[in-house]
């Protein structure tokens, strides 16, 4: 190979007067230029020209990738030949020897590279130098010298000239990569940032992820070609997809500004991009990372870097026995890289990446990269995905609010209602805007003041909640309602106002008014029993002597006997109903009752006993009401009823006696043109031993007040003091066997 | 014709004692259910009338025990207030509620009396 090496000094040429200028036209040439691509075209091209040469392969080794390969007006043909075999011969000696290698004509070879003879007539290849090492080379082919028009020798002048340019290349291409390396840190950090600004606005977790994931697919020397997050659900113990994206889902020229643009389409300088690309959530490969599910028990590599908070760049997916066939299968993948997503020490999930379209092999500067950006969104996915359960739990509360039957409304420190659900408004009948913003006492009372009693007012003084029970809470309005009145407090413990909770407790008041009535009179019923026996003995022994003094006695001391005797009877006579009322009769069960027969022999009674001024007009209606219960029991209801009616009337008078059915109830009016009766009285008229008249015993009423009940009817009495009073008893019918009943 | 009366109230059965004598009865007194079965076995009244609510030994006992002597013997029940709900008083031939007046107790001796054929 010695033999084919041109002597440097061999022939002194013109160029060497040039060899400074052509160090300066070429130094002026490439140092503008410091992308690496762009440098090395340029190199070419300009050596070729300061040297006379035709053409121009510049060569890189470049680990790992192999070699970059830069040419100038080299036909494409040639450029495969030079850079196949015969080329690498070349380069390999020049690269071994790191010295120039010149040949002047290629016809005097007679070594392997002879071939190169049939396309090129003379070259020269030097080699690059960094340091020690040799990086590449310049390969400089078919001298074309202006001085002999045919192949021309190269000097050793030219040969040091070379060299020098080599050098200059060599320092040129050395700073192109540090500036590569540069730009690309800075790239990479300028994104960080600007994806890391763009996240921290949204709160949105389906937009921030869409984002994040886009951000990293991006068709650029930064992106892959596919990546997938996985969310882990504590829970259920499993790696959860969350979402998937592929640049078949963008456009295929979709740089990370497009991708900025379309989901940040507000940043002004984007906004002349109109090509907006709308990135499809439902494509294929989204649906099929959603759907993917696994445990995280289940050993494979992502669920690894789950657990130990590792990253993986598995290389051969589909050798590796750490590799989830699921991943396998759902992805057809041959090589991914995984990177777990930890905020604040906290595994969240996991990004997946590969790069399948491509085949770019993923390098450990790639997972560096994809970690510090994990690492810079995780705790910005946790805070979306937090948000999100917070909203979810904001909603259900307000369904929550909406839905509840009860009033439920917040008052301020002046009263105003500062929000209310929807049952204020249906139960008000007012509009949601006509309630909230204004005060409590406006809406419910109509009036201009609190109320003397308010709840709100005691809460505020108090800091405690207040339960209290009102009759008529709001305007108008006649029912019985719970009011139930806490205080609301700001983070800083002050009193911010009021949360009222009203319900409507009319039913429930009813039946305890009832309950507190049976319960009355079972004590009432203890009570008398015992009295009764304990004075009956006595009386007995009074009246009966009282008798026997009567008969023997003279006048006037028969007649003080007499006295006594009558007033025992009288006792007596109380005592036997009092014992009536108490007695333990409620056998209601047995028989059917037509109740308008059953009324009409109680008023036939009743008009024997009325004197003739009080007259009993009767409006039965046709059909027969046929109940269950006790015959003599609702007979005697209905003489203390009619009994009752008589009484109230003072001089003279009329009672409507009328029954009707309605549904399968039996209804029983009886109406007196009485006195009426006051509202005070009104809620004791059914209290045993309660009564207006001076002769009264105050069992009447009770006691059919009694029946009905052991009937499972309900009396109601509506009057109005002056214009009587209207008792209304409404019974259960008999289940409908009434064809059977007829025959009673 | 002989009637027991049993009653813990010594007025009552004073009171009992000399109305029915003047009905011409013999009359035998008891204080308690106790006495009242001494007295049933002992003197062998025509007819019973007892108290229910009494110390010791009640009336409703009392009637099970005289029923199970003897099941034809008339025995009325006389009370301070009404048990007729209670069912094992059905086996008493009647129930009377104790009055000063005591005409209703003096007509159902006399019904007794004229059912049972005691009279004759």
């Amino acid at each position: 190979m010695a033999a084919i090496i041109q002597q440097k000094n061999s022939f002194p040429g013109n160029i060497l007067h040039d060899s400074s200028k052509a160090s300066y036209t070429f130094a002026r040439a490439i140092t503008p230029v410091s992308e690496l691509n762009e440098l090395l075209n340029r190199m070419s091209e300009t050596v070729s020209s300061l040297l006379d040469f035709k053409g121009c392969v510049i060569r890189l080794k470049e680990v790992p990738k192999g070699w970059i390969i830069s040419s100038y007006n080299i036909p494409y043909g040639l450029l495969k030949i030079l850079s196949g075999r015969l080329g690498r011969h070349i380069s390999d000696i020049v690269f071994e020897q790191k010295t120039p290698l010149v040949v002047n004509n290629t016809s005097t070879i007679n070594n392997e590279l002879k071939v190169l003879s049939l396309y090129v007539k003379s070259f020269a290849s030097v080699p690059l130098i960094k340091g020690e090492n040799v990086i590449g080379t310049i390969e400089l082919y078919n001298r074309q010298s202006s001085v002999s028009p045919d192949i021309s020798s190269f000097t050793s002048a030219e040969i040091i000239t070379l060299e020098g340019l080599a050098l200059l290349a060599s320092m040129a291409i050395d700073k192109a990569y540090a500036c590569n390396e540069a730009r690309r840190g800075n790239e990479k950090l300028s994104r960080l940032l600007f994806i890391n600004s763009a996240v921290r606005g949204t709160l949105k977790l389906e937009r921030l992820l869409r984002l994040v994931l886009s951000s990293i697919t991006v068709n650029d020397d930064l992106g892959f070609n596919r990546a997938v997050l996985f969310l882990f659900d504590s829970e259920k113990r499993v790696l959860k997809g969350r979402m998937g994206v592929t640049p078949g889902d963008l456009s295929k020229t979709g740089s990370f500004e497009q991708v900025l643009a379309r989901d940040y389409n507000n940043i002004p300088n984007m906004t002349n991009n109109n090509k907006r690309v709308l990135l499809n959530c439902d494509s294929r490969f989204n649906k099929i990372s959603c759907n993917i599910e696994i445990p995280v028990d289940y050993n494979c590599y992502i669920t690894r870097a789950v657990k130990e908070k590792l990253s993986f760049n598995v290389k051969d997916a589909r050798q590796d026995s750490n590799v989830s066939p699921i991943i396998l299968n759902n992805f057809n993948t041959d090589a991914y890289a995984i990177v777990p997503v930890i905020a604040r020490d906290k595994t969240i999930g996991v990004l997946w990446v590969d790069n399948v379209y491509s085949k770019r092999e993923i390098t450990d500067d790639d997972i560096e990269f994809l970690s510090g950006f994990a690492n810079e969104v995780a705790s910005t996915i946790e805070n979306a995905r937090l948000f999100e359960k917070v909203c979810h739990a904001e909603n259900e509360l307000e369904n929550i609010f909406e839905s509840i039957s009860d009033m439920i409304y917040i008052t301020d420190m002046e009263f105003k209602i500062v929000r209310a659900n929807k049952s204020v408004s249906e139960i008000v009948g007012k509009h949601i805007d006509e309630i909230t913003g204004r005060r409590c006492f406006e809406v419910f009372h109509n009036t201009g003041s609190p109320c003397e009693h308010c709840l709100h007012t005691k809460t505020i003084s108090s800091k405690k909640s207040q339960i209290s029970e009102v009759k008529g809470f709001f305007h108008e309005n006649e029912e019985t309602w719970l009011l139930s009145n806490s205080p609301m407090f700001d983070p800083f413990g002050n009193i911010t106002g009021s949360v009222h909770i009203v319900r409507n407790i009319s039913e429930i008041s009813k039946l305890r008014e009832q309950l507190i009535m049976s319960e009355k009179l079972a004590s009432l019923g203890e009570m008398a029993a015992g009295v009764a026996h304990a004075i009956r003995n006595p009386l007995v022994s009074v009246g009966g002597f009282a008798r026997r003094l009567e008969k023997d006695l003279e006048p006037p001391l028969n007649d003080y006997a007499n006295i006594i005797v009558k007033e025992v009877a009288r006792l007596e006579g109380i005592l036997k109903e009092t014992i009536g009322f108490v007695r333990n009769n409620s056998d209601t069960s047995g028989e059917k009752v037509e109740i308008n027969t059953l009324l009409a022999s109680a008023v036939e009674l009743m008009e024997n006993v009325f004197d003739s001024n009080i007259s009993i007009e009767r409006n039965i209606c046709e059909t027969p009401l046929y109940i269950t219960g006790n015959s003599g029991r609702l007979k005697e209801a209905f003489i203390n009823l009619i009994q009752n009616a008589g009484q109230a009337i003072e001089s003279s008078g009329k009672i409507i006696v009328k029954t009707m059915r309605k549904e399968d109830k039996a209804i029983i009016e009886i109406t007196d043109q009485g006195a009426g009766i006051s509202e005070k009285e009104m809620r004791h008229i059914f209290d045993p031993f309660f009564t207006t008249k001076p002769n009264g015993s105050g069992i009447g009423l009770a006691m059919t007040h009694r029946i009905i009940n052991e009937h499972n009817g309900i009396i109601d009495v509506n009057s109005e003091p002056g214009s009587g009073a209207n008792f209304v008893l409404t019974l259960p019918l008999a289940s409908t066997d009434d064809d059977n009943g007829e025959g009673i | 014709m002989k009637i027991l009366i049993v009653d813990d109230d010594p007025n009552l059965r004073q009171l009992y004692g000399v109305e029915l004598e003047e009905e011409g009865y013999e009359i035998v007194l008891a204080a308690s259910g106790k006495e009242a079965l001494e007295k049933f076995d002992t003197e062998s009244p025509d007819i019973v009338t007892l108290d229910i609510l009494m110390p010791g030994m009640d009336g409703i006992e009392v009637l099970r025990k005289m029923k199970e002597k003897n099941p034809e013997l008339p025995v009325i029940m006389s009370t301070a207030y009404d048990y007729r709900d209670d069912f094992s008083v059905w086996a008493s031939e009647a129930y009377v509620v104790k009055s000063a007046d005591l005409s209703e107790l003096k007509d159902t001796i006399k019904r007794l009396i004229k059912e049972k054929n005691l009279g004759a």
